[in-house]
């Protein structure tokens, strides 16, 4: 059925690329219009649920793009989660930011709004993207937009970050086309198909070499962005980036779509039998588990608040991966839903370091001891998301754990064995941060187990010697600003209502049809294959 | 059928009251007493039977779901609640305290009233993080021990929530499943439920964290915690095993004969309380892993009643280190003549502990040695009965040190608000000990069993446990003067996970820190060589040519010299020429 | 004769009116009268393109060893030319040159292009080439810089040689076949035999010719130094057109005269010339690395651009040699509008090396926007139609099984990257520390221009198929193996 709506949530945000910049001389103008336009964006694509609910995928088509594929975008359950999310999450950031850039005073705030605009509005054309082709078009835009924001405060250090960002990252999406070319020589057709291109599978155990280049082309080509160890080097460094930017980049857009490709080439490129049959399926998994578990043991004794989520980030992601990769019906929900858990937590999170930054300057977890005294909210949000990365019960991490926990279960002992200790390890690299701020004073501020030394911060370290910059006062102290609280809070809300009710807010339906159109239905989950 | 009142979970009751508790401490008291009574009510009057299902992630959540088991238990958790709520306000809790302890308990009731793992899981875990925040509420040390706690709690959740996985999968998937139906299918789900409630239950190897944490918070705290994370882990274990598992049995054997034999080495009164609670535990377990049904009902008999008078014990500790300023027994002041209330309140504590006939631990524990006698189990008995024998032992040293030593200036008293809240658990231990028919309607199968607590056997039994007790206090305490604590798992297992985790994490970050180095190295090498070609090529030229080859090369830029140079040019073209005809007529 | 053959020879005879009239009429005013006949030449040059379209390929005999001939694929390269000349006129009007003899020279200039391409004799072809040089010799001597004249010499020198060893290669051919109309020797050499040693040797020459003109590695030399030293808008159409049309004289030696017989029987020439183009891809790119120079670096890229093209024409399946002529109109008009920004730059910053790049966001955004939308095509990000190009010829390079070509096609876009980032990082996030002559130094028209030409690139990139579909019976029947 043709349906232009996906198109329009695309162009929404490229129109406020526009308006952005005509409109660069009235600060109002400039940043009232994401707000706007990401309420205009929420509304199209919250239109659209309904259909995709009942099955039917509204297709936009423009015709050919290049000889035998077509520029079509469509949204299809897998598309329209991640498409939610985005969206959902751009009424945030769009406040938030306008809090961010104000507290911060940024220079160049056109283009920084701009091309966020333009990251968000490739992000949901990387979400509707009814093919390989058209996936990879808005991959590298979504890289387009993000440099600018990477190197945005244009110090030595941010731009040859940017640089070294923009060769991953572009080095990635080549890697992809690549694939694609080789899918596309194989079939002749890109477009994604639940279940696996038709005719892939039998393609692929017809001439395996090729099939395998292939895929594993386009699996490292997204594992770039997906910051899949060990091609993750360059989330760490990124974060020199504002920190909206970050949030960005971790939570929203840009990581996501990495496994969001991932999800796609398993499950609708390849198809599982495919990919199981080329035998990717289980080193991949693999991988994903290594990932989790290192990527949460660097996160232990990080210091740098930044640096700490961003191995967390890291390591959060290949549980979407992981739960792809299991190929089992419980699993596949479990890592699609965590696209949305994670992107809702971690953003809230970020959001909060953003707000600690710019109120108090702390950077440090050393340094953070009482800070919770001085601004409550935030660090109770905080806390919240870190319950819910933790995968605490009624917060939405819980959700996902749950599901891939299920789905492992089916597999092999070994991957609830790992869900087990890395729930353990972010309560161990989490809870810190959450007791020094409203459980010590920096006066008594204690090292904790597994943090002490030079990270960490014990009442000795330079960190809290140096003196807290940042007057202390009384538990109802001044918080941050409200364009900096009001997200948080609506970020927290939205963690706990979906931990409570994931049954009935949409995005556990969407995973679920996403997975059984591709991996059968749940009852599934009894059979080991 | 549940009427509408009932067929709302009490648990919300209280975290309506947690709420409140945020208002102001005044608020919070009054709220907590309002709540707790509201849930002892609701769990006194509502119907067996479960309630409307709820759907959360496919499964069928029974929120409510009542038949003997949860309801003893329930009702010892609210009514306990009561008191807790009445002492931490007596001793100085502010609304921070109350209102993380009636979340805490209201997590403890949720999960008790559950009717299903997902439901109970729900419960589990919020406890976990409600005791974690009460203990860090000390501040200090207790931030420390605090996140030790949520660690060990995040593994046990973990591998409760795993195992229920497990279950789920050789189940079968259905949105029933996860009700309790007849307990863990075995194997690898038993195993790790077994082990995620172990560590609740504090079986032995994972149970550091209870004299640990329970020594270190606000005394009221330790009263709060002291009732319901190791009650609610055996209420767990009955659901996982409700036919018994004789390891389990073992297992809890074992725990009342070290945990005793461990409090005998304790000065401080809440690490001896709390290695006791180990013991109490054991007794619990034993009876639940026997399976019978005078076993169960014996279990949860002790289970009620253990929250009783280990929660009395604990509210006595906390005077005492309130009053004296500290926990250490040798050197905290004398209860006596001149504070008959803590006093008497400790006596009676102790008579239920160390099962005096008349006390309700005299009843429960007999009921659970009937039950291994009757099972069968004679090694089992044994080890209770040598568990028993260490009770005693260490409460004679508990009392002796209490009452004769430390230094001589005699304690104040206890408060009337603190008397107010002690008096009624200290009756009800008397009450129980002596009335206990309406405690075994209350339990378990209550027709499939039944028993006589003062036989001529338990009396006999008793007396002679304490012929020994005595003697063996006597002969033994100039030995226990010199114990202090004494070597128990943490002193191996914090330095290990600590260092372990460091070296660990150190070794991961080197190595992605060579490979990191290494690679910006190449790259910095190779973009030289990109950048300045000319140089390059000259440095590996004969120094005349190279000399003129750089001059050359500066004359248009970037050229690396061959721009210019005519003569080169027609070289090339020739060379290509040549190549290319022997390529072209010779390539066949 | 044929509307068709008229437009034809119109577009070729117009613009020399139009030289002649700069030349004979003293008032100061060539711009303008280059503007007229160009304008014109657009004109027809679309009529031609919508003739070609309806009723297909037309051909017209002058005179033994004067022959036109015309389909969609030659009027492309003619539109190519005549579009960038005209909207380097867009930039020459102010900012010059402004002499008679840059105007005349430009004239002759695209009528030598649209000789060339249009041509169906391999002599005219030749002789066109002469008048190409001649005039791109000229059009270097039009500025005031230092070593032009000598840089001129050496470029006709050079070039000329090239063109000789093609004609060597014609007249080798014509005296085997008889002939040299480039139909009638195809058909005449196959009789021959393609594999004898003569007609190899015939194709060795010319295409060796060809490749000096192409100035694929090692043959470069020239364009870099010409590059270098020639105005602006000069190097605009020494990278844009110059080697198109050289490229486009390869592409009717290869698959008119010679056939894809030929290159099927001879593998080693085959895979001999893939390989040297995919050497001057990469050496190219590599080299780029090390400019300083904006000019530099647009030369080095152009060389690998080529290699890219050539690779592609060799491959030699409809989606390849589709791939390579787009990649060839895309690119002439990607790479004219740089040069025009790099002049842009360059009149109002007098910036030309990298270094003195900072900033130059903040005070002319619209330039840096056209920049950057350029060097997003160069790199080839998709939609763009550097990437649209590539993708053809890696498509068809797969399906003949030339993994190292796809290979290589690949990965030039991130080698074309690494040498653009730092180029984009100093104009957005460096620091200005210059001399800023002012907006005013820069007309609208300029501007327009270059940001005309971002957008086009876009353009053809997302109307690829259109392209397709108008060029792919030229392109069957080219790469079609002869009847008989």
């Amino acid at each position: 059925m043709t349906d232009l709506r996906p198109l329009v949530a695309i162009t929404i945000a490229f129109l406020a690329i526009v308006v952005v910049v005509a409109g660069r001389r009235q600060p109002t103008v400039r940043d009232g219009t994401p707000v706007v336009a990401s309420l205009l964006t929420v509304a199209v694509v919250a239109s659209m649920l309904p259909d995709v609910l009942a099955g039917r995928t509204p297709t936009a088509n423009l015709g050919t793009l290049v000889a035998g594929i077509d520029f079509s975008v469509q949204a299809d359950p897998l598309g329209m989660l991640f498409a939610l999310v985005v969206s959902c999450l751009w009424v945030v950031t769009s406040v938030y930011s306008i809090g961010y850039t104000r507290g911060h005073d940024l220079e160049h705030r056109t283009r920084y709004t701009a091309a966020l605009c333009l990251s968000i509005g490739s992000g949901l054309g990387v979400a509707f993207a009814s093919n390989l082709l058209v996936l990879v078009i808005f991959y590298e835009l979504t890289t387009v937009g993000t440099y600018p924001l990477v190197a945005h405060k244009g110090t030595e250090r941010a731009r040859a970050v940017g640089y070294e960002y923009v060769a991953y990252v572009i080095g990635g999406g080549t890697l992809v086309v690549g694939g694609a070319l080789i899918v596309y020589t194989l079939v002749g057709d890109v477009a994604f198909a639940p279940g696996g291109i038709a005719g892939l599978a039998d393609a692929a155990s017809a001439s395996p070499g090729p099939a395998t280049v292939a895929i594993v082309a386009l699996l490292a080509g997204f594992a770039v962005k997906g910051a899949i160890m060990p091609l993750h080097a360059w989330l760490p460094r990124a974060m020199v980036a504002p920190t909206t930017v970050s949030g960005v980049l971790h939570a929203v857009v840009v990581v996501k779509s990495g496994v969001f490709g991932i999800a796609r080439t398993v499950l609708e490129v390849f198809g599982p039998e495919a990919t199981a049959g080329l035998g990717v399926a289980t080193p991949l998994a693999v991988v994903a588990a290594t990932t989790i578990l290192l990527g949460s043991l660097l996160a232990l004794r990080q210091d740098d608040l930044k640096r700490r989520l961003a191995y967390s980030t890291v390591a959060h992601l290949s549980y979407v991966v992981l739960g792809v990769a299991l190929l089992v019906p419980a699993a596949v929900v479990g890592g699609l839903l965590h696209i949305a858990a994670h992107a809702v937590a971690k953003l809230a999170l970020f959001f909060c370091v953003g707000a600690l930054a710019i109120e108090t300057d702390i950077k440090k977890i050393s340094e953070m001891a009482g800070v919770g005294r001085r601004m409550p909210v935030t660090m109770g949000v905080f806390a919240v998301g870190a319950c819910s990365l933790a995968g605490l019960p009624l917060f939405v991490g819980f959700a996902s754990k749950w599901y891939l926990l299920l789905g492992g279960a089916a597999i092999n002992p070994i991957v609830p064995a790992v869900l087990v200790v890395s729930g353990t390890l972010n309560v161990a690299y989490f809870w810190p941060i959450v007791s020094a701020a409203f459980f010590e004073r920096s006066a008594d501020a204690d090292p904790k187990p597994l943090l002490e030394g030079p990270l960490g911060g014990s009442p000795g370290s330079e960190a809290t010697s140096a003196g807290h910059r940042w007057e202390r006062v009384s538990p109802n102290g001044r918080e941050a600003r409200p364009t900096l609280v009001v997200p948080l809070v609506v970020l927290a809300l939205g963690v706990v209502a979906l931990g409570i009710w994931p049954d009935s807010l949409v995005i556990l339906e969407l995973a679920r049809a996403a997975a059984e159109a591709s991996v059968g239905p749940l009852q599934t989950t009894g059979v080991t294959p | 059928m549940i009427d509408a009142i009932h067929a709302v979970p009490p648990a919300v009751s209280l975290w309506l009251g947690a709420a409140f508790a945020l208002w102001g401490r005044r608020a919070g008291l009054v709220a907590g007493v309002a709540a707790c009574g509201f849930a002892t009510w609701w769990a006194l009057t509502v119907p067996a039977g479960t309630g409307r299902s709820w759907t959360f992630l496919e499964f069928a959540i029974l929120p409510v779901a009542v038949d003997p088991a949860s309801r003893v238990t329930g009702l010892a958790f609210a009514a306990f609640g009561l008191v807790a709520v009445g002492y931490l306000a007596a001793t100085g809790g502010d609304r921070r305290h109350l209102a993380l302890a009636l979340a805490y308990a209201g997590a403890a009731i949720w999960a008790v009233f559950a009717g299903d793992w997902l439901g109970l899981l729900i419960g589990w875990e919020l406890m976990a993080l409600a005791s974690t925040l009460l203990v860090w509420l000390h501040g200090g040390d207790a931030v420390r021990v605090g996140f030790r706690y949520a660690l060990v709690h995040a593994i046990g959740g973990g591998l409760l929530a795993a195992g229920l996985a497990l279950h789920v999968v050789t189940q079968g998937f259905s949105p029933e499943v996860v009700h309790f139906g007849d307990g863990i299918s075995s194997g690898l789900p038993a195993l790790a439920v077994g082990l995620g409630v172990g560590i609740n239950a504090a079986i032995i190897g994972v149970h550091v964290w209870l004299p640990d944490t329970y020594a270190s918070p606000h005394v009221g705290v330790s009263v709060v915690l002291s009732a319901y994370t190791t009650k609610l882990a055996v209420y767990a274990a009955y659901r996982a095993f409700p036919e018994g598992n004789l390891t389990l049995a073992y297992v809890g054997g074992v725990m009342a004969v070290f945990g005793a034999g461990y409090a005998l080495a304790q000065k401080d009164a809440r690490r001896l309380l709390a290695y006791h609670i180990q013991a109490q535990v054991g007794y619990i377990l034993a009876g639940i892993g026997v399976g019978s049904a005078l076993g169960v009902a014996g279990a949860f008999a002790h289970l009620f009643n253990n929250v009783l008078f280990k929660g009395l014990l604990f509210m006595v500790a906390g005077l005492i280190i309130l009053r004296a300023g500290t926990g250490k027994l040798d050197n905290s002041g004398r209860l006596g003549r001149e504070t008959p209330l803590a006093a008497g309140a400790f006596v009676v504590a102790a008579a239920s502990i160390t099962a005096v006939p008349g006390t309700n631990g005299f009843v429960s524990k007999g009921m659970v040695l009937d039950a291994a006698l009757e099972g069968g189990h004679t090694p089992l008995r044994w080890l209770l009965l040598l568990g028993a024998v260490g009770t005693i032992v260490s409460f004679c040293k508990f009392g002796y040190y209490a009452s004769r030593r430390g230094d001589s200036r005699s304690l104040s008293d206890a408060s009337p608000p603190q008397a107010a809240t002690m008096a009624p658990v200290a009756i009800a231990c008397l009450v129980i000990g002596l009335w206990y028919a309406p405690l075994f309607d209350l339990l378990p199968a209550s027709d499939e069993w039944s028993t006589d607590p003062y036989s001529q056997r338990h009396l006999f039994e008793k007396v002679a446990l304490f012929a020994v007790g005595a003697t063996a206090f006597v002969l033994g305490h100039p030995l226990l003067e010199r114990l202090d604590g004494g070597v128990d798992v943490d002193t191996v297992r914090d330095p290990l996970v600590f260092d372990g985790t460091r070296r660990l994490v150190d070794g991961v970050a080197a190595v992605f820190a060579t490979v990191a180095s290494t690679d910006r190295s190449v790259r910095r090498r190779l973009f030289a060589v990109l950048l300045d070609p000319v140089e390059t090529i000259a440095r590996v030229l004969p120094e005349s040519t190279a000399t003129r080859y750089r001059e050359r090369s500066r004359e248009v830029a970037g050229t690396i010299g061959i721009g210019p140079n005519r003569r080169y040019r027609y070289l090339a073209v020739v060379l290509c020429l040549a190549v290319a005809l022997l390529v072209g007529v010779s390539g066949r | 004769m044929s509307l068709a053959v008229g437009s034809m020879l119109a577009v070729i005879i117009l613009p020399v009116v139009g030289a002649l009239a700069i030349t004979l009429e003293d008032r100061e005013r060539p711009w303008l009268l280059a503007t007229g006949a160009l304008s014109l030449t657009a004109v027809l040059t679309g009529a031609l393109a919508t003739i070609m379209i309806l009723d297909g390929p037309a051909t017209y005999r002058v005179a033994p060893g004067l022959a036109f001939r015309s389909d969609t694929l030659s009027v492309t390269i003619g539109l190519l030319d005549i579009v960038l000349t005209l909207g380097i006129l867009a930039y020459t009007r102010t900012a010059g040159p402004h002499s008679e003899r840059f105007y005349v020279a430009y004239l002759l200039f695209t009528t030598a292009v649209f000789g060339v391409v249009l041509s169906g004799d391999l002599v005219g072809t030749f002789l066109f080439l002469l008048l190409l040089i001649w005039a791109t010799g000229r059009l270097v001597e039009c500025t005031e810089k230092a070593g032009v004249a000598s840089a001129a010499r050496g470029y006709r020198r050079t070039a000329t040689l090239g063109a000789l060893l093609y004609l060597a290669g014609v007249v080798t051919a014509a005296w085997l076949a008889g002939s040299t109309n480039a139909d009638r020797l195809g058909v005449r050499l196959a009789t021959v035999g393609h594999t004898d040693s003569l007609v190899v040797t015939s194709f060795v020459l010319m295409s060796v010719g060809l490749a000096l003109l192409v100035a694929l590695i090692p043959l470069h030399g020239w364009l870099v130094e010409t590059h270098a030293r020639a105005t602006d808008p000069v190097s605009a159409l020494i990278s844009g057109v110059l080697p198109a049309a050289a490229v486009y004289a390869f592409l009717r030696v290869l698959f008119d005269v010679f056939t894809i017989d030929f290159l099927a029987v001879n593998p080693g020439i085959t895979s001999g010339i893939i390989y040297g183009a995919l050497v001057s891809l990469l050496i190219g790119n590599l080299l780029a690395y090390a400019q300083r120079d904006i000019k530099g670096m647009l030369a080095y890229s152009t060389i690998s651009q080529f290699g890219l093209v050539v690779a592609g024409l060799l491959v030699a399946t409809e989606t390849a040699v589709f791939g390579s002529v787009i990649q060839l109109f895309g690119h002439g008009i990607v790479k004219g509008a740089f040069c025009l920004v790099a002049g842009i730059i360059a009149i109002r910053f007098d910036a030309r090396t990298i270094d003195e790049f900072g900033g130059l966001a903040d005070r002319a955004p619209l330039v840096a926007g056209a920049f950057a939308g350029l060097a997003v095509a160069m790199i080839g990000l998709p939609p763009t139609v550097g990437f649209v190009g590539k993708w053809y010829i890696a498509v068809g390079a797969l399906e003949q099984g030339l993994w190292i070509v796809a290979a290589f096609v690949v990965i030039s876009t991130l080698l074309t990257l690494g040498y653009m980032i730092p180029f984009l990082d100093r104009v957005y996030f460096g620091t200005f520390d210059g001399t800023d002559h002012g907006p005013q130094t820069v007309t609208r028209a300029m501007v327009l221009a270059v940001v005309l030409a971002a957008v086009l690139s876009l353009a053809i990139g997302l109307g690829s198929v259109t392209f397709e579909s108008l060029l792919r019976e030229a392109i069957e029947q080219l790469v079609a193996a002869p009847v008989g």
